[in-house]
C-alpha cells in the first residue's frame, strides 16, 4: 500500500509534528515501503486465540491511597518547567 | 586487574586491590578509548572516585561489604539517576535531569554499585546500530568502521571494551541482545515483568524490558538478580516464580530461524555448537515456530503505534526542550518544539504509528497485528510443551559497516529479525558469544519458557565454555 502526501499531512498533524516538505516527501517513501512489507499480516486468516499473558499476569490493583512526592523531587519536577511563575507551570493560552 | 564481579569482590576484600584503584583503571580505560569508541555520552568521574573512597574507608574498617560493591555499571541513557541528565539519545531532552531513580537504579545504588556513566543509545531506543543517536554513534570495539548494534549500543561496547563491568540496557525488540552479539558479549533480556520497568523513558510499554549485559553469564546472573522482582511502581512487574532446573535438557532447533537470509557461516557457527551440546547429552530436536515470518511485521505496527502515544508526552509543556518563543499559539509551540526535538527515526515511527492507529486503518493494521502477535504467542507456548529450550541465531549477520544502512530503514529492521518474536511473546532469552567470524563475534541466542531465567544461565554457562 503506498500511502499520500496529503495522508501524511493528515497524520502529522494528528501527530502535532511539523515536516518540511523535504521530510514529508522522504516519509511518504520511506513509509510506503514499510506497509508494504508490513501488510503480509494480511495473510493471516487463522482463527484468533484467545489472549492469554504468557506470564499468567491477572489485572493488577493497589490500594486508593496518597503517597506524597518527596519535597526534593517536587523541587526538581519544578525547576524542570520551560516557563514558570512561582511554583506554575506557564503554558500559551489554551482558549484564543 | 581482574574482571568478573566475583574476582573483583574477592581481590577487594583480601586487599589485593583497593577500590580506588579499580575505579581508577576503569576511568583510564575510558580516557584512553572512548574518545575512538563514543559509548558514553558523560562519565561520572568524580562521582565514581568519591564513592570508591568511601568503599575502601569501609574495607579498611573491616566492615562487610556486597558482591557488587564498588563495581563499575553503566546506564543507558533512558535510565532515570536522579540528578543525573537522563536524555534518551534525544535531543528533546537534551538537558533533562531526573528528578528521581529508576528502580533498578536504586537497586543497585544499595547494593554500593558505582555508576560510571551515562551510555549512548538510538534515539529513544530506536535503531539497530546507534546511529539514530542525537549525540552521534557508537564504534564497534572490535572494529572501528562498524556498528556495536542497538539500540543498547553504548551499553554493550562499553562492556566489550572493559570500561565497565556491566551495563543496564533496555531491550524492545532486540535492543540489548543484538548489540551483545555484535560486540561479543552476553546479554539478556529477561522475561516481561520479571523487572519493574518504573523509570525508564518508555519507547513501547508492552515490550520493553530492562536487561543486564557483562562479558560472561555469571555477572549477567549476579546484575539479574540484583535488580529483578516486583514493585509497587510497576503494575507489570511480578514476583519470579520458583524456578526448577531441568535433568535431560531438551533443546529445540527452530526450523524456521535457519532460512535465507542467514549468514551460511552463522548457520555453521550456531550448528557446530548445538552439536557439541548434543555429544555433551541433551536431547536436539527440530521443531517449527510457524508464524516467525510474520513476526517482524507485526512488530513493526505494535511498536509504532505505542511510540507514537508515549513520545507524545515530549510537546513543551511540562519538561525538556519548548520551542515556544517563535510559536504564535499553543498548538504551533506543539508542532515546533516536536520538529526540532525528535531525529528522522522517532518522526518516521511516530507518522507509522500514527497511521496503524488512525481511523480507517486501526482494524487491518494495529488489531490484525496484536492478533497475529497472539498467534505467535501460541507458537512458542506449543513448543515448550515440547523442548526446554530453543536456540537460534541472535542475528542474521556480524555487525555491519557504520553508515550500510542509514538510508535504508526497512533493511536496518530486518536485523532484528530473529530478536523481536521473544518480545511479542513476553520470554527471556540470552545472546551468548559463540566464536568468531572474519574477526566478528557471533551471538548464540537461547529462548526459554516463562520466568526460566535461572535455567537460561545454566545452558549459557555451558555454552560459553565451548567457546574459551
Amino acid at each position: 500500500m503506498s500511502i499520500t502526501i496529503e495522508q501524511i499531512d493528515h497524520l502529522a498533524h494528528l501527530a502535532r509534528l511539523e515536516l518540511t516538505s523535504v521530510e514529508k516527501k522522504k516519509y511518504q517513501k520511506d513509509i510506503s515501503a514499510i506497509l508494504e512489507y508490513v501488510k503480509k499480516i494480511q495473510e493471516i486468516h487463522e482463527k484468533t486465540p484467545k489472549i492469554i499473558m504468557p506470564t499468567g499476569a491477572d489485572s493488577v490493583v493497589r490500594a486508593d491511597i496518597v503517597a506524597n512526592c518527596p519535597d526534593d523531587e517536587r523541587e526538581a519536577i519544578i525547576n524542570a518547567f520551560p516557563e514558570k511563575e512561582r511554583n506554575l507551570n506557564k503554558v500559551k493560552a489554551v482558549f484564543e | 586487574m581482574p574482571q568478573s564481579i566475583t574476582s573483583i569482590h574477592n581481590s577487594l576484600i583480601k586487599k589485593q586491590l583497593s577500590c580506588q584503584e579499580l575505579i581508577k583503571s576503569y576511568l583510564d580505560k575510558i580516557k584512553k578509548n572512548d574518545g575512538k569508541i563514543h559509548a558514553f555520552l558523560e562519565v561520572f568521574g568524580d562521582e565514581a572516585k568519591a564513592k570508591a573512597k568511601e568503599i575502601d574507608a569501609k574495607i579498611a574498617k573491616k566492615e562487610k561489604i556486597g558482591l557488587l560493591e564498588g563495581v563499575p555499571i553503566a546506564l543507558k541513557d533512558n535510565l532515570l539517576y536522579k540528578n543525573y541528565i537522563a536524555s534518551s539519545g534525544s535531543k528533546i531532552l537534551e538537558k533533562y535531569v531526573a528528578p528521581y531513580s529508576a528502580t533498578v537504579v536504586k537497586k543497585l545504588e544499595d547494593a554500593e554499585a558505582i555508576f560510571i556513566g551515562r551510555a549512548n543509545m538510538d534515539e529513544f531506543a530506536m535503531g539497530s546500530s546507534t546511529e539514530n543517536s542525537a549525540y552521534g554513534p557508537t564504534k564497534n570495539p572490535h572494529d572501528l568502521s562498524r556498528v556495536p548494534g542497538g539500540s543498547s549500543g553504548g551499553s554493550a561496547a562499553a562492556v566489550a571494551a572493559e570500561m565497565c563491568v556491566a551495563a543496564l540496557g533496555s531491550d524492545t525488540g532486540g535492543s540489548i541482545r543484538q548489540p551483545a552479539a555484535f560486540c561479543g558479549i552476553v546479554g539478556l533480556k529477561p522475561t516481561y515483568g520479571a523487572i519493574s520497568r518504573y523509570g525508564l523513558i518508555a519507547m513501547s510499554s508492552s515490550l520493553d524490558q530492562i536487561g543486564p549485559l557483562a562479558k560472561t553469564v555469571e555477572d549477567v546472573e549476579i546484575i539479574f538478580n540484583a535488580i529483578k522482582g516486583p514493585d509497587v511502581k510497576d503494575a507489570t512487574s511480578l514476583e519470579t516464580k520458583s524456578e526448577k532446573a531441568t535433568k535431560k535438557i531438551k533443546i529445540g532447533i527452530p526450523k524456521d530461524y535457519f532460512v535465507s537470509g542467514l549468514d551460511p557461516q552463522i548457520k555453521k557457527n550456531i550448528l557446530a555448537t548445538v552439536e557439541k551440546i548434543k555429544k555433551d547429552g541433551a536431547e536436539i530436536k527440530e521443531i517449527s515456530l510457524p508464524h516467525t515470518d510474520y513476526a517482524l511485521a507485526a512488530y513493526y505496527l505494535i511498536m509504532p503505534a505505542e511510540v507514537s502515544s508515549n513520545l507524545a508526552r515530549f510537546d513543551g509543556v511540562k519538561y525538556g526542550l519548548s520551542s515556544r518563543d517563535k510559536a504564535k499559539n499553543l498548538l504551533e509551540m506543539y508542532n515546533k518544539t516536536r520538529a526540532n526535538g525528535f531525529g528522522a527515526e522517532a518522526k518516521r515511527r511516530i507518522i507509522l504509528g500514527t497511521f496503524a492507529l488512525s481511523s480507517g486503518y486501526y482494524d487491518a493494521y494495529y488489531k490484525k497485528a496484536r492478533q497475529v502477535q497472539e498467534i505467535i504467542k501460541q507458537d512458542f507456548v506449543k513448543a515448550f510443551k515440547d523442548v526446554d529450550f530453543l536456540i537460534t541465531p541472535t542475528t542474521p549477520t556480524t555487525a555491519f559497516k557504520l553508515g550500510e544502512m542509514t538510508n535504508d530503514p526497512l533493511t536496518m529492521y530486518l536485523s532484528d529479525i530473529f530478536t523481536v518474536s521473544v518480545n511479542l511473546a513476553g520470554l527471556p532469552a540470552i545472546s551468548i558469544p559463540n566464536g568468531m567470524i572474519d574477526k566478528l563475534p557471533v551471538g548464540l541466542q537461547i529462548i526459554g519458557r516463562p520466568f526460566e531465567e535461572k535455567n537460561l544461565f545454566e545452558l549459557g554457562k555451558i555454552i560459553e565454555k565451548y567457546a574459551k
